[in-house]
C-alpha cells in the first residue's frame, strides 16, 4: 500500500514538472524576450508622459503670466476682468489656493483585476456632494478639478475623471472652511463612515491651512447652448 | 503492483498534470492580458494628454490673443463692450445665466405600483440623480436642471429625508430633469440598455420618461459663491 503511494507521488510530481516545463517554452516561444519587451515598453510611455506632464506646466505659467498682464489701471475694467477672474475660477480655468481640507482613500491591491472604487463610483459623487454641502469653493480628484461637466466613470479596473486614468489611492482636495469640511465628511453614519464600514476602504481627512489645485486643462465648449438673448 | 492496479493511478495523475496545465496557461494567460491592459491604458492616457497638451496650447494662444486684444483697444466704449461680450460668455458656461438649445427632457418618479409596502428601493433618491448626472455629463450635457435648479460646478444633490435638496431647493418626486446637448447622444445615455437610467426602469421598476426637444430653455442659478 505504501509502495502505492509512492509511485503515485512521483508520477504526480513527473507530471507536474512536465507540465510547467511545457508551459515556460510555450511561453518562451510567444515571448522570446519574455516579458522584458512589454515593460520597456511601458518604461519608454511613462517617461512620455512625464515630458508632457512638464511640457503642461511650463504652459500654465506662461497663461498664468499673460493673464496677468491683461488687468489694466482702468477701474470698470478691472471690474468687469474681476468677475471674469470669479467665473473663471468656478469654471476651473484658473488656480485655486487656500485652506481645506484632503480626504484620502487607500485602497488594498488584494485583488489584482477588480477595484473597489471603480465598483462603486458612486461614493466619489456622494463625497463630493456632501464637500458641496459644507460649501467647498474649488474641489480636485487626484489632480483632476471637479467642474459642472466633470465625469466620474468606471472604464475597465479603473476611474476616469475627465478623461484621465486614476488609481488608487484616490486624493480628494477640497478648499474651503477646513472645520466646515472635514464635520461635514466625518460626520457619524456619514461618507466617510460608509466608506469605512461597507467598502472596507481605509480613510484619512486631513485640514490644510493652504493647498493649490490646479486649473482644468479642457475648456467648456457650446456646441449646443447659447444665451436666451441670442439669436 | 500489477498494470491493472497501476492504470487508475496513472490516469488520476495525468488528468491531474492536465488540470495544473490548464491552471498554469490560464494564470500565464492572465498575466498577459494584465500587461496588454496597463501597455492599452498608458497609450490610451498618451492620446489624452497629447489633445489636452494641444488644447493648452489653444488656450494659451487665446490668452496671447486676449492680451493682445486689450492693448489695442483704445476707446472705453469698446473695452467695455469686449469685456461685457468675455463675461457673457463666462457666465454662460459657469451657469448663472439662463440658457436655451436642443436637448432631452427626463422624468423619474417613484415606483408606483408597489402597493402599500413600499421599499428603498421604490423611491429615487439623491444616488439616483447624481448618477443620472454623471451619465449625462459623460454624454457630452452642456446644461442641466433638476427641477428648475441649474446644476452647476457646486451643485448640492443631497438626500433630505422625503426631499432630495437641490443646491439651496427642496424637491420632491417626480424629478423633471432638463438636459442641454446632443439630444441623439443624451437620449442614448438614459435609454440604452445597462445604463444607470435604464436599470432603474427596467429593475427597479421606478417611471422612467425620456422626451427629446428642439427647443429647452434652462434658466441660470442665482446664489454667488
Amino acid at each position: 500500500m505504501k509502495k502505492r503511494w509512492i509511485e503515485g507521488l512521483i508520477i504526480g510530481v513527473i507530471c507536474v514538472v512536465g507540465v510547467r516545463v511545457a508551459s515556460h517554452m510555450e511561453i518562451e516561444q510567444r515571448y522570446p524576450y519574455g516579458n522584458e519587451a512589454l515593460l520597456q515598453q511601458i518604461q519608454t510611455l511613462k517617461k512620455e508622459l512625464q515630458q508632457q506632464s512638464e511640457t503642461i506646466t511650463v504652459l500654465e505659467t506662461e497663461n498664468g503670466f499673460l493673464r496677468d498682464r491683461t488687468k489694466s489701471s482702468d477701474e470698470i475694467v478691472n471690474q468687469y476682468i474681476e468677475t471674469i477672474d470669479h467665473l473663471e475660477l468656478k469654471l476651473g480655468y484658473t488656480q485655486a489656493k487656500g485652506p481645506g481640507v484632503e480626504v484620502r482613500i487607500q485602497e488594498d491591491n488584494l485583488y489584482p483585476n477588480m477595484s473597489v472604487l471603480a465598483e462603486n463610483t458612486e461614493i466619489l459623487h456622494d463625497v463630493i456632494s456632501y464637500l458641496n454641502v459644507a460649501d467647498a469653493e474649488a474641489i480636485e480628484i487626484n489632480g483632476e478639478r471637479y467642474t459642472a461637466r466633470t465625469e466620474i466613470l468606471k472604464v475597465g479596473s479603473h476611474i476616469n475623471i475627465n478623461g484621465i486614468s486614476i488609481g488608487s489611492p484616490i486624493v480628494i482636495r477640497a478648499i474651503g472652511d477646513p472645520d466646515k469640511l472635514a464635520a461635514a465628511l466625518d460626520l457619524k453614519g456619514g461618507i466617510i463612515f460608509a466608506i469605512e464600514n461597507y467598502l472596507g476602504l481605509e480613510v484619512v481627512v486631513e485640514k490644510q491651512e493652504e493647498m493649490i489645485l490646479k486649473s482644468q486643462v479642457s475648456r467648456e465648449s457650446s456646441r449646443f447652448i447659447r444665451g436666451v438673448d441670442d439669436e | 503492483m500489477n498494470d491493472k492496479k497501476r492504470l487508475p493511478l496513472f490516469i488520476a495523475s495525468l488528468i491531474l498534470g492536465f488540470c495544473l496545465l490548464w491552471l498554469v496557461r490560464v494564470q500565464s494567460n492572465h498575466l498577459e492580458e494584465e500587461e496588454k491592459a496597463e501597455l492599452f491604458r498608458l497609450q490610451n492616457q498618451i492620446t489624452v494628454i497629447s489633445e489636452l497638451i494641444q488644447t493648452r496650447e489653444d488656450s494659451l494662444s487665446e490668452r496671447v490673443e486676449i492680451l493682445a486684444t486689450y492693448q489695442s483697444l483704445t476707446d472705453e466704449t469698446e473695452t467695455l463692450a469686449y469685456l461685457r461680450e468675455d463675461l457673457q460668455q463666462k457666465k454662460i458656461f459657469s451657469g448663472s445665466e439662463a440658457v436655451k438649445g436642443p436637448g432631452i427632457l427626463i422624468k423619474v418618479n417613484d415606483r408606483t405600483d408597489s402597493g402599500e409596502q413600499v421599499e428603498m428601493f421604490d423611491l429615487v433618491h439623491n444616488t439616483d440623480i447624481l448618477n443620472i448626472v454623471n451619465d449625462l455629463r459623460a454624454a457630452g450635457a452642456e446644461a442641466i436642471s433638476i427641477e428648475g435648479e441649474r446644476v452647476v460646478w457646486g451643485s448640492k444633490i443631497q438626500c433630505g429625508g422625503p426631499i432630495i435638496w437641490v443646491n439651496d431647493e427642496s424637491t420632491t418626486a417626480p424629478f423633471v430633469m432638463k438636459v442641454i446637448g446632443d439630444p441623439s447622444a443624451l437620449f442614448a445615455a438614459v435609454t440604452a440598455p445597462n445604463t444607470y437610467t435604464d436599470l432603474l426602469r427596467s429593475v427597479y421598476n421606478l417611471e422612467v420618461r425620456v422626451r427629446v426637444s428642439e427647443n429647452l430653455e434652462i434658466l441660470g442659478y442665482e446664489r454667488r459663491r
